[in-house]
This record gives C-alpha cells, structure tokens and sequence, in this order.
C-alpha cells in the first residue's frame, strides 16, 4: 500500500512538470514570509497594569483600576469612589432589587498615622476582624497597613497609607474575602502617594 | 492373430473409455474410477482456484489529513502567569508542495490573580511543504489566528477577542500508512485586551 507521503511525491512529481515555477515560488515565499517576520518581530509585551486605567485625584494620589468592570462614579469634595457593579445591576440597571456592588473602593484623606489608625480600627472591628492589623508595601516602596474584616456575607478591607503628611484611607468592600484577594492586593500596591 | 489381438485390445479397453464418458467435463481426460475422493491432497492441487472477491487493495487515502494535537505557549498576564495549554484539532488539504490548513483550539490560560482563563480560537494556515526528504516532511508557512479569551476578573466575566498572524515552522514525519506525528513552532503577532503580545507557540500533533 503506498503512504500518503509517497502519493504526495508522485502529486508532486507531476505538479512539478514546470520545476522552476515552483522553485520561484517558493522563494518568493520565503522573502514574503522573511519581510513578515521582520515586520511583526521585536514588538515586545505591554507592560503589567498597561490596560489598567489611572485615577489621578486632585489632591496628589494616583491609583490604577480595571475598567471595565471597575467605574470611577465620582470624587465628591475629597471622598474617590469606585465600583463593579453587582450582576443584578449590571445586567439590569433599572431593576427594583437592590444588591450591593461586587466591590466598592472608597479613598479618602483622614488626619493621623497609618499604623496607629490601622490598629484602631482592627480593634473596633472585634469579633469581624479576620486578618491584621499588618503592613503592606506598593510597587513604589511606600508602606502603608491594612486590616480586613468579615460581617455577614460582606468582607471589607482598610488599607492606610502617608500622603502630604496626612493620611490615604483605601475602604473596600465586597462579596468576596478581600484579606486573601489577589487582584485587590494589586491594585492596592499600584497606589502612588507624595 | 492380427485380428484376435485387437479384439482382446478392444474389450480390455471398454470399461476405462464407459467410465471416462460418465463423470462430468472437468476437464481431467483418462482419470479413471479408482481416482482419489474428493478432498484429498492430489485433487484440491487440480481443482481450479475461485475468483476472488473480496482482495482488492483499498485505494490510498488521497484526502485531507486530520491531527489531534497539544499547544503551549504564554500570553502574559503581567503577573508572572499567562501560560496556555491547549488541545488543536484540525488538518491540511492535499494540495502538493502547498500546504492549506486549519485547526481549532479550545484551552485554558493561566492567571495569576484569580482563576484561570479559557481560550478558543481558530487557525490558518497556508504555506509550502517540502516532499523531498521523506519521511520526513518539513513546512514552512503564514499563519492568521482569531479567537477569544474568556472568565472573570474581579468576579465579573469578560470574554475579549484575540487575533493575530505569524509564521508557523514545522514538520510531520510519516510513520505507517497516513499516520504521522508532527511538531511546529509558530511566532504570532497577536492583539489583545489593548495590547500587543508575542506568542510564541509549540505544538505537538499525532495525524492520520
């Protein structure tokens, strides 16, 4: 029985009656495929956070958020805040039913020191803490401290950082634990502080 | 005498002639009664052989050729993960020297910051194929790809489109028959989520 491979030849063997044809073919292949490998190369990958927005407030602070789902709904006298929508709210904005955003992010400046604000809050927390106080440090090296809580059904996590020598309050809220949630934590760290 | 001879002749000779008139015309002259029975070895060696009904050698297989295979490459996520895996399921025309194919690809992308991503796409393929060092068989060609990247971020879904086009290298080494297996590797240019990525691509393939 003969191979493929082998009625492929005989194919060929035919189809190359005119050999040449074939021979300037396949080099003009090969420049095409050469130019297009000289065109589409060296383009490199964008860098991390390249697709994430940036949310410069007034005040000084810079953070980077995904959007979508996140949405920027305002900066209210010193007070950013943003959200992803519930799915409720999502698919259906006008519905009847109320539900809670996935997540809520809330920044806003408050007087003090970051680790004595991250320890009193814990301790106001009680029963609701389920992680810190502890540090946390951005990409840029600024250390800051954070506690998260759980209620019912609904995490939350308090990031404070120095700014202006005062201090950045990071508040999220969600239906997921945010103590453990990595793609919170890197949006946290992408916050750049003066 | 002369004619009492051939009268003995004659009468000797009578029974072998009735017995040669009486069996069927299978052809066998002057076998007579105490032949071997049916079966035996002498008889089965003169019996003329049946034509035969069913030996015909199938044709070769001349059609496309179809391959399972395995993909690996990265599309980064920025995070230090992005790594695919996936399976392809596709072909190539017999077209001679000039290679047509396709393949689809269905996988899963490997996300750092939560669960991992799945991913569909499709492949072209069109380019030249060397038959000149059977059995192996190396390839050359441009490749387009279209797809989607699809799961959650943020526990919100999101499914975004994914293209490309490249240049695709490889081989297929002919085994038995149309069986071969195959290896390639691919650089595609691809866009998604915004962004330029370079997807370096090894593949895999078992194909009949």
């Amino acid at each position: 029985m003969k191979s493929f491979a082998s009625i492929e030849v005989d194919r060929l063997s035919v189809m190359t009656a005119e050999g040449s044809v074939f021979r300037r073919g396949s080099r003009q292949l090969a420049t095409g495929l050469f130019l297009l490998a000289l065109g589409l190369g060296g383009c490199g990958n964008p860098e991390p956070l390249a697709n994430w927005k940036t949310y410069e407030a007034p005040n000084g602070y810079r953070i980077r958020f995904l959007a979508p789902p996140w949405d920027f709904l305002g900066d209210d006298g010193g007070t950013a805040v943003f959200e992803v929508a519930s799915n409720a709210e999502a698919f259906d904005p006008d519905a009847a039913i109320i539900v809670p955003p996935k997540y809520r992010l809330e920044i806003r400046q408050v007087g003090g020191n970051p680790e004595t604000l991250a320890q009193q809050g814990a301790q106001q927390a009680g029963d609701l803490l389920t992680a810190g106080p502890r540090s946390i440090e951005t990409t840029a090296g600024v250390e800051g401290f954070e506690f998260a809580t759980e209620d019912v059904r609904r995490f939350g996590l308090v990031a404070f950082f120095p700014h202006r020598g005062r201090v950045l309050r990071l508040e999220y809220a969600a239906n997921l634990d945010l103590g453990e949630d990595r793609e919170v934590r890197v949006m946290i760290q992408s916050l750049e502080v003066e | 005498m002369t004619r009492a001879l051939l009268a003995v002749l004659t009468l000797a000779l009578m029974p072998v002639s009735a017995a040669a008139q009486s069996r069927p015309s299978t052809g066998e002259v002057g076998v007579g009664l105490d032949a071997p029975p049916e079966g035996s070895s002498t008889r089965r060696r003169r019996r003329p052989r049946p034509a035969p009904t069913h030996t015909e050698p199938a044709e070769p297989w001349s059609g496309p050729r179809v391959e399972l295979g395995y993909a690996h490459y990265s599309i980064s996520d920025g995070f230090g993960g992005g790594d695919v895996n996936s399976v392809t399921f596709g072909g190539y025309l017999p077209t001679g020297p000039l290679r047509f194919g396709a393949y689809a690809e269905y996988g899963g992308r490997a996300y750092e910051l939560a669960q991992n991503h799945g991913l569909i796409r499709a492949t072209l393929l069109a380019g030249y194929q060397h038959f000149g060092w059977l059995p192996l068989v190396p390839y050359a060609a441009v490749v387009g790809t279209l797809g989607f990247v699809f799961g959650k971020r943020f526990s919100t879904p999101f499914a975004l489109p994914m293209g490309g086009a490249g240049l695709e290298v490889g081989a297929d080494l002919n085994l038995t028959g149309t069986l071969f297996l195959g290896m390639s590797l691919s650089y595609i240019r691809a866009s998604f989520d915004s962004g330029g990525y370079d997807l370096f691509s090894v593949r895999v393939r078992i194909g009949l």
